[in-house]
């Protein structure tokens, strides 16, 4: 998953095709098959299905960074994207973990079952 | 009848009655008292201004010949009856809080401030007061500062990789304020820092005020390329895109500003590092910086005023929205103020000086 991260990360910083095309490169060379075939199934807009809706995820993430819900909405106002929104308001992480991008999407997938 | 409070808001800007003065009046008046040298509080055409010492020089070079009496901080002087002294805002060099008070009752004007000490600025310093007036240009719960050196540290290495790969660096950011903090923190053994002609001019200005600053370079019509791509160029916003930057190509450029927080903003402006880095306080910083005043009524004059005050109210502060012309520094007035800066380039150019803004046209030859 820190491949991955960096490969969005190094994608936004800059705006050039070219060097977008060496960034994409260097990721593809450098994680196993599994995880280049999840990035190419995110990148190209086939998501797995989503296991846990949007308002449930609104409501822990207005709870996580302790605002009041219309604070939140005005802050996505601003913002534009939910999941920016929330990565912005959300307190730090200060865990880390290993896990390869294949694991989290297997992981991702069976949350659907659990309860809350 | 109630008593006339002692600073009311009008159409000309924030005015004291008993003391016939206006601070960071918009419109023509006869007594300024001015917190800071940025285009949307210094009006050009008062009679009379006000100022700290350290603004003295980049007020006379962004105003012209104006009557200017500047004191130090912490300094008391007396307009009819009514006592000013100026507090450290922390916003660019030379910024002030405006402490006014008049039989035991204290107002503060905040003008632009940050808390976080930026190594140039004097840095903030909280005033005590009965009544607050405070801007909130980053009043929303998504803009949180990291500490400056941790963004200094991603600036000096997205420089040294721009070396590394044979490209030239631009940073953009505001004239006064954001250029002096980034030149302060590069580090100049990567090499050498050029300035645009509208920095250069405010860079001087600061240093016939007495301020050290590291040295930088006038980019003019004889600056080899090749030593500008073995150094960085420091730019203010209205330069993006224009034949004068692109001539440095190809090159990586980097906008500094606290907008670049959210990943529209930097997109929208195409730029290919955002730097966050604001010269505003943030939210945590805001609401800090107003607590630390121990104030009965805050009065919010410019950003997110709506949402910060219904914030405050709802955690207790006697809060209320004010409407000001200030604001937009980062944003609009940028280009005003710097395009002004070139005009003045342009005046000088005809005496066969080709420098900054001024020499846009002929860039595009080179």
């Amino acid at each position: 998953m820190k491949a991955f991260a960096q490969l969005f990360l190094s994608l936004d910083e800059t705006n050039k095709t070219n060097e977008k095309v060496k960034v994409l490169k260097d990721y593809f060379i450098s994680v196993p098959d599994t995880d280049k075939m999840h990035m190419l199934a995110l990148f190209t807009g086939r998501k797995p299905k989503r296991q846990i809706n949007a308002t449930l995820m609104r409501n822990w993430a207005i709870e996580a960074s302790n605002i009041p819900a219309w604070l939140f909405e005005e802050s996505y106002h601003v913002v534009g994207d939910l999941a920016e929104t929330m990565s912005l308001l959300m307190p730090q992480n200060t865990g880390s973990s290993n896990k390869s991008l294949t694991e989290w999407v297997a992981e991702i997938n069976t949350l659907g079952d659990k309860t809350e | 009848m109630p008593k006339k409070p002692l600073l009311e808001f009008t159409d000309r800007g924030i005015y004291c009655d008993k003391g016939k003065f206006y601070i960071d009046p918009w419109k023509p008046v006869d007594d300024a008292v001015i917190t800071h040298a940025h285009a949307d509080h210094a009006y050009f055409g008062h009679k009379h201004y006000l100022a700290h010492h350290l603004s003295k020089q980049i007020l006379l070079y962004r105003l012209g010949e104006i009557n200017l009496q500047t004191v130090g901080y912490g300094e008391k002087i007396l307009k009819n009856g009514v006592e000013i002294s100026l507090f450290p805002a922390g916003h660019v060099i030379g910024s002030a809080q405006i402490r006014i008070e008049y039989q035991g009752e204290v107002w503060v004007v905040s003008g632009d401030y940050k808390v976080e000490d930026d190594g140039i600025s004097t840095p903030f310093e909280p005033v005590k007061c009965h009544h607050f007036i405070s801007e909130c240009t980053f009043g929303m719960p998504v803009y949180q500062w990291k500490p400056q050196l941790q963004i200094f540290n991603e600036v000096n290495s997205f420089w040294r990789s721009n070396l590394d790969n044979g490209l030239s660096t631009v940073l953009v950011g505001y004239s006064l304020g954001k250029a002096q903090r980034i030149l302060q923190n590069l580090d100049l053994t990567n090499g050498k820092v050029y300035t645009h002609g509208a920095i250069e001019n405010t860079m001087q200005a600061l240093r016939n005020n007495g301020v050290q600053l590291h040295p930088t370079e006038r980019i003019t019509f004889n600056t080899p390329k090749d030593d500008i791509k073995k150094g960085i160029v420091l730019a203010p916003p209205s330069a993006v895109g224009s034949a004068w930057m692109r001539r440095f190509g190809p090159y990586n450029w980097g906008y500094c500003s606290g907008w670049m927080a959210i990943r529209g903003a930097k997109r929208r402006r195409a730029a290919d590092r955002g730097f966050i880095l604001s010269d505003h306080a943030d939210w945590d910083g805001l609401i800090s910086a107003i607590d630390a005043t121990g104030c009965e009524c805050v009065y919010l004059t410019h950003g997110y005023t709506a949402t910060f005050s219904r914030y405050l109210a709802e955690i207790g502060f006697n809060a209320r929205e004010v409407h000001t012309l200030y604001g937009g520094e980062e944003e609009d007035a940028v280009t005003k103020d710097d395009v002004a800066g070139g005009e003045e380039l342009k005046v000088s150019s005809s005496g066969g000086d080709l420098e900054g803004a001024g020499e846009v046209k002929e860039g595009d030859t080179i």
